[in-house]
């Protein structure tokens, strides 16, 4: 590789002032908030927003949502290589490719940005937050390169506001976009594989738990909540009157003295909630509780609380999961 | 050939607490671990070696850095680097990716580098695509299970469908999915060997690197601390049992 190759790669003399506007890689219409994101920062800067899309038929939409310019390419991301952005937004499932954009623009960029703004001064520096030990707190990062590149989480922001009667411009990309990596086809896809990963993942470490205790009543019972547990591919768990039951083994009881979780959802089936039980569990992202009881210590834990029966309301449940 | 991982030292999170209604960080025990997925790469590393290859575990930073470069010692790692330099520790991610380019470099004779997808305290997740970018090297994200076939390398990483079976050309950057492997324990009399020997810990400085101004000039800055709203108490869902199963999953599938 001689240096004519690595100042290409590490990015040209890059001045602020060629680079201009906001632009969104569109993969799908899911991504539509980024839009509506976009299109507010673009109303203070005074700016435009230009989406990249992959599909042509998504640029009504995509105008209709706030972009101003709308430009169709498979990669985006090798798309805006050849372009002159001032704030690029990628989707957060899109991490590898906006890494990739930002080194190539010597950009710097904030993966997982939240509460995404400027600052109001000439330098524009993108101002963003990103979670930190798994969304304990967050670090409150300022871009101050000529390029910013954040990307977003789509399921957190608002519902963009679809206006119709916007007007906006579809421009037709040039063919001979340049890609980013001269070795495209470096990483081979040898196709989708049977794999199920962390079988000896223990249960504090899971993501999804579901869990049941004696309000399921009966081994009946627990089959729908093992049910659930596949749907969601979640840790099957339960509390000390699951494994009095027989049901779970110590390895997979929820409680102060055997395992303490913290995973991402935790769905609580016919659980009453004991002190042992809920202090373990205090970790939890979000807690799920069913229970007939209305007065069960567990939705005092609850972020969602469900008063029904768990044998007549699983199948329910499984029924809309499906 | 070498085999590089790039450890991270990131404060325990047993050591401290987040006050969400004080907006604050207390700090109860200054003490320091291997970022996890970190972790899960050395150990991806330490069994994909063969006999002719060494495991050169990398670090930036000072004390930290050189605390877990001494446990990837002990566990089994044939080298330990360190760059030492007080401002790598919180470096941004061009900085660690330009630094990482030079110690690539420098080494020559690397054909894989290994590091964690995720990184607990900091956004630095983004350092591998970064240095496979500068380096014009293949990028596998979020690797399972590494295998190397003579001058290629396979692995098996999440796609938007599920798992698929990628394939690269060596030299190449891959990310290791954290839990994806269980790291084995240093031995302790290994343990206390690595701290005794003087020399387990080979250092260089930003210049033995070459690294220029430029390279060490950040392009982000961290402005504070946020804090995510304190937990609020839970709602009751309310309606048919039909309507509530509605909800419910609704719930879950926002997750």
């Amino acid at each position: 590789m001689d240096m004519t190759d690595i100042s290409a790669l590490m990015g040209e003399d890059i001045t602020a002032e060629n680079y201009a506007d906001i632009w969104v890689a569109l993969p799908a219409l899911a991504a539509a908030p980024l839009l509506g994101e976009a299109r507010r920062l673009a109303d203070s800067l005074g700016c435009y927003v230009h989406a990249v899309i992959a599909d042509e038929r998504l640029s009504v939409q995509a105008i209709a949502f706030g972009a101003d310019r709308v430009h169709v390419a498979v990669d985006a991301g090798a798309f805006l290589a050849g372009q002159q952005p001032e704030f690029v937004f990628f989707s957060v499932n899109q991490n590898m490719q906006a890494a990739r954009l930002a080194q190539r623009l010597r950009a710097g960029l904030i993966t997982d940005a939240r509460n995404v703004s400027t600052s109001g001064d000439s330098t524009r520096a993108l101002l963003g937050s990103h979670p930190i030990y798994g969304g304990e707190y967050f670090l409150d990062f300022a871009i101050t390169s000529p390029v910013k590149v954040a990307t977003l989480d789509a399921r957190a922001l608002p519902e963009p506001y679809a206006d119709l009667s916007r007007s906006g411009e579809l421009v037709s990309a040039p063919d001979s976009a340049p890609a980013i990596s001269r070795r495209p086809s470096a990483v081979r896809d040898l196709g989708l594989m049977e794999y199920s990963p962390y079988p000896w993942r223990p249960l504090t470490k899971a993501k999804v738990i579901v869990s049941a205790g004696r309000g399921v009543k009966d081994a009946e019972g627990f089959a729908l909540v093992k049910q659930l547990a596949e749907r969601l591919g979640a840790e099957l768990a339960g509390d000390q009157s699951a494994r009095d039951s027989g049901w779970v083994d110590e390895a997979h009881q929820v409680g102060v003295t055997a395992q303490e979780v913290a995973p991402d959802l935790y769905v609580a089936i016919g659980i009453r909630g004991d002190t042992m039980h809920n202090a373990a569990i205090a970790r939890a992202r979000q807690v799920i509780a069913i229970h007939s009881n209305p007065d069960a210590p567990i939705f005092a834990v609850a972020d969602y609380g469900v008063v029904a029966a768990p044998k007549a309301f699983l199948p329910k449940l499984l029924e809309h999961l499906a | 050939m070498n085999i590089l991982v790039i450890l991270r030292a990131v404060q325990d999170p047993n050591g401290f607490t987040v006050n969400r209604r004080a907006q604050k960080v207390f700090v109860n025990r200054e003490q320091f671990i291997i970022n996890p997925s970190d972790k899960n790469a050395l150990e991806a590393a330490l069994s994909l070696a063969t006999e002719s290859d060494t495991v050169v575990a990398v670090a930036l930073g000072d004390a930290p850095g050189e605390d877990a470069l001494r446990q990837a010692r002990a566990m089994g790692a044939g080298r330990a680097l360190l760059v030492r330099d007080a401002t790598l520790q919180n470096a941004d991610a061009t900085v660690v990716a330009a630094a990482l380019r030079h110690l690539v470099n420098h080494l020559d004779e690397t054909k894989l580098v290994l590091l964690g997808a995720e990184v607990l305290d900091a956004d630095l997740a983004q350092v591998g695509p970064r240095l496979a970018a500068v380096l014009d090297w293949p990028f596998i994200e979020g690797a399972q299970q590494l295998e190397i076939h003579g001058s290629t390398i396979a692995a098996i990483a999440p796609q938007p469908d599920g798992f698929h079976k990628l394939e690269a050309d060596l030299p190449a950057v891959v990310s290791v999915a954290p839990d994806s492997n269980q790291p084995r324990y240093a031995p302790g009399a290994k343990i206390i060997n690595v701290y005794k020997d003087k020399h387990a810990v080979e250092t260089h400085t930003p210049a033995d690197l070459q690294l220029t101004e430029a390279d060490l000039t950040p392009i982000t800055e961290v402005r504070g601390e946020s804090f995510p709203p304190e937990r609020e108490l839970g709602e009751r869902l309310e309606g048919s049992p039909d309507e509530l199963a509605r909800q419910v999953a609704e719930v879950i599938r926002k997750i």
